[in-house]
């Protein structure tokens, strides 16, 4: 069920719901090393399972990683192009990024920037990029490649389908000199410095692109630790390493080439399979997103497993402001009281991942634990709540006011039965009927674009927190994701204000404000907050993983 | 005296020949079980199909919990019996949606003949063209995942079957002289095809409906498996079947027992729609 809920829901870009409302990202694709889904940030415990008893080892070079990934391949891999998670996973081996994000600390490194600068409204950044960088044909990486990248990825002929989107209001480059360059932006673009970090917006070589035309989507050239050698469809994509790398990121341990040979990422028809090639040693490396999989996995004690909790908004439902009953103030505060997310966490995934209660989980950037204390479980108090406003117990133990009674739809597409099926009985338990919709996603987002819910299903991952622009701004009511059709000038504002603001601390006071307004409001109830799991054989050590939970194989080397 | 007595002891040697085939006796035990479960479902069953308990999560089949819970610690045992409510009826509904509209689709085509014919024969044909889980998928997905609509889909996409059939009995019982005799006499057309032409055309959508039942049911089931059925948490067999796959490894019980209960359903029908049909075709007398 975690599959199926990453897939379509979690990746949900909206770019592609306009287009015609398919859920993006390509169910099952290449979850490459991890992840069918974007993760986010290790537990502490991640990072030392990884590294684990064999830290002081000194590493061993060579071997070739088998990684295992089920689902169909990826539509391409071009990061630029494809909105994948497989392609964003295997790119960030291929292809270098100007800065990187440390997923443990929220903080950036430079990678093939050394620096940057960035003016007062966030509408202009500076890079000075790194010299002495070559991409794995040969030509240098300077300035011009840069500006080319970000052209290519706003250039409407290249159909990016999550580039762009993460690179936002484009107006173009200006090379100041052989490694300096300019991007402006028509807004303010707080957000760019995550989306850099991420693989999407590497850096591809421009006479490759130029020389193979469309067949650079399968011939993938970067300037990355790794360098694609063949694709094999349906079977394999492997990669070796990248000889002359020497312009590792201050963020990895070591600098000069990988320690692998190269990676294999090898097709598994399904996670049945994938599990027994693990359990075989067939493969070494394989992302796993059902969490009962995963307890068993973790209970087995024999394998590393590396853990990343999401970023951005957990799978929560979003309170229709609109329509009856959740238009009133106290029906949606009362379901806020009624629900109990660990029961949700306890019943349905078995405990791995955490119960939410923000509209940011604890591991994002502007998490306010102030805001997931507004809510506590408290039934009693959701009927007292309740009886105040005029609900009053009914037939059935329906309450009603005015003879209406208080029944909710909840709207939701398959794979989130388990979020909705426990928390029923919570509901019914304070005298609040709820009816669940499982749709598809097609019929889904257009029911739920056009308000037809109470209650609509929906998580959202992100490394940066104005994804909650996404969610609650009302210019994307109409055609977007702020389903609980909240329209206030004041939150508007303040989206938009955090969004422009360049200093950390200010925004994320920002965050918290904004936060604030949406919990007084009862505009969502946060449900869990969602992890991924990247398992890997003993022997496999020194992978790190991205600010979305995807692996970096550069520091990975295996103990013979 | 005679003409009273004719269809009665047409109707005796009916059952006797009923009764001589075992298949068909059992078929009809199990499906009599299955019918009682169903009616009386709220007395049956031990708890609630959809109370869920925490204490209680993917326990194996017990003595408080004879086919084990669910991953929502729901009784599987309950949701079994209730399960055959909305099962059977969604068997008899769809059933009896086709078997109305084929029939008068078919008595039409057959009776008015030509241009009537033409039309209407081209129309069944066409949906005959598509294998009727599939017409029942386009349906649901155009009117929205339910129950009822799960019905309606279910009953239109048996209509060509029916509306065949009848109107190939239609045509040869038309051509019968006590037919044209009551059209010499001055009937009406609707009075000719209710009174004359239909009580000699329903022997076979009786055997067709009978078996249409185990059809549907499995149609029903494996459209709530793919989602286009029953919304949860209705304790659908299929539906069940959905929802337990995924903890296949942990809990056999959850998937097993509604399958079970979808093969016996479907299982009983069949047998006794056999014998049913083995009794009221001549050729198939035992001597």
């Amino acid at each position: 069920m975690g599959n199926r809920l990453d897939a379509s829901e979690r990746d949900f870009d909206r770019r592609q719901l306009l287009k015609g409302g398919i859920a993006l990202s390509a169910g099952g694709l290449i979850a490459a090393a991890a992840v069918q889904s974007d993760a986010l940030a290790a537990p502490s415990s991640g990072r030392a399972a990884a590294l684990g008893s064999l830290q002081d080892e000194e590493p061993q070079q060579g071997g070739e990683l088998i990684i295992g990934y089920t689902g169909d391949d990826p539509d391409s891999l071009d990061p630029q192009i494809s909105a994948w998670n497989g392609t964003s996973s295997l790119a960030n081996n291929i292809f270098d990024s100007l800065i990187l994000a440390d997923a443990e600390t929220n903080s950036y490194h430079p990678a093939l920037a050394e620096s940057w600068e960035i003016n007062e409204d966030a509408t202009q950044f500076t890079f000075q990029i790194r010299q002495g960088v070559t991409f794995s044909d040969g030509t240098p990486l300077n300035a011009e490649a840069v500006k080319f990248s970000f052209d290519r990825i706003a250039d409407p002929a290249t159909a990016s389908k999550l580039a762009a989107s993460l690179l936002g209001p484009y107006t173009g480059s200006e090379v100041l000199d052989e490694y300096t360059v300019q991007a402006n932006f028509s807004e303010p673009n707080a957000a760019l410095l995550d989306s850099l970090s991420r693989a999407n917006l590497g850096i591809v070589s421009p006479s490759a692109v130029q020389e193979m035309g469309p067949d650079f989507e399968r011939n993938p050239v970067g300037s990355g630790y790794f360098i694609f050698e063949e694709w094999v469809a349906n079977q394999h994509i492997k990669l070796v390493r990248n000889p002359d790398y020497a312009w590792a990121s201050s963020m990895f341990t070591h600098d000069g080439p990988a320690h692998l040979d190269g990676l294999l990422y090898q097709a598994v028809p399904d996670l049945t399979a994938a599990l027994a090639a693990l359990d075989q040693e067939e493969i070494h490396v394989l992302g796993v997103a059902d969490y009962r999989q995963l307890k068993t996995l973790q209970e087995s004690e024999r394998y590393n497993i590396l853990t990343y909790d999401y970023r951005g908004f957990p799978s929560s439902y979003l309170m229709n402001t609109e329509k009856a009953p959740t238009n009133d103030i106290a029906v949606r505060q009362a379901i806020l009281h009624a629900i109990n997310p660990d029961v949700v966490v306890q019943i349905s995934f078995a405990g791995v991942p955490g119960a939410a209660s923000a509209p940011l989980t604890s591991k994002s950037l502007g998490f306010d634990p102030g805001v997931a204390e507004m809510y506590p479980y408290d039934p009693d108090k959701a009927r007292q709540i309740l009886d105040d406003a005029g609900w009053l117990v009914g037939d059935g133990g329906v309450r009603e006011k005015d003879g209406e009674r208080l029944s909710v739809i909840f709207i939701g597409s398959a794979g989130w039965e388990p979020y909705a099926i426990p928390v029923q009985p919570l509901l019914s338990e304070v005298g609040i009927e709820m009816e669940i919709r499982i749709l598809t996603s097609a019929a889904r987002a257009a029911a739920n674009i056009a308000g037809e819910h109470n209650l609509a299903g929906l998580g959202f991952s992100s490394s940066d927190p104005s994804v909650l622009t996404n969610l609650f701004h009302s210019k994307n009511i109409e055609n977007g994701f702020a389903w609980s059709r909240f329209n206030d000038p004041t939150l508007d504002d303040l989206l938009v204000a955090a969004q422009g603001e360049p200093d950390i601390d200010a925004r994320v006071e920002l965050y918290r404000q904004i936060q604030t307004i949406i919990m007084e409001n009862a505009l969502c109830v946060p449900l869990v907050e969602g992890l991924s799991a990247t398992v890997m054989q003993p022997n496999v050590q020194g992978v790190t993983l991205d600010t979305r939970g995807f692996p970096y194989f550069f520091d990975a080397w295996m103990k013979s | 005296m005679r003409q009273m007595t004719a269809p009665l002891s047409r109707l005796t040697s009916f059952f006797r020949e009923l009764g001589k085939r075992r298949g068909a006796m059992v078929g009809l035990a199990v499906f009599l079980m299955l019918v009682a479960m169903a009616v009386l479902a709220p007395r049956v069953a031990p708890y609630s199909p959809n109370a869920q308990s925490m204490e209680r999560i993917l326990s194996a089949p017990n003595r408080d919990n004879l086919f084990g819970t669910d991953q929502y610690g729901r009784d599987i045992f309950s949701r079994v019996i209730w399960g055959a409510r909305l099962s059977l009826r969604v068997g008899f509904v769809s059933v009896a949606i086709a078997a109305c509209v084929g029939t008068l689709v078919g008595l039409l085509a057959g009776y008015y003949g030509s241009r009537v014919d033409a039309v209407i024969m081209a129309l069944t044909d066409i949906l005959l063209a598509f294998p009727s889980i599939l017409l029942a998928m386009a349906i649901v997905a155009v009117l929205g995942p339910s129950l009822v609509n799960l019905m309606i889909a279910v009953g239109i996409g048996a209509i060509p079957t029916y509306a065949r059939v009848v109107r190939a009995s239609t045509l040869s019982a038309k051509e019968l002289q006590y037919v044209e005799a009551a059209r010499a006499m001055g009937c009406s057309n609707a009075r000719v095809m209710i009174r004359h032409v239909l009580p000699n055309v329903v022997a076979p959508v009786i055997v067709l409906s009978t078996l249409g039942v185990a059809g549907a049911i499995l149609t029903a089931s494996g459209l709530s498996f793919i989602g286009l059925g029953a919304q949860p948490p209705t304790p659908e067999w299929g539906a069940m079947l959905a929802e337990g796959r995924t903890y296949i490894q942990d809990g056999w019980w959850i998937t097993t027992f509604p399958g079970v209960a979808i093969m016996l359903a479907v299982l009983s029908v069949n047998m006794f729609g056999d014998g049913l049909r083995d009794a009221l075709d001549p050729r198939l007398r035992t001597r």
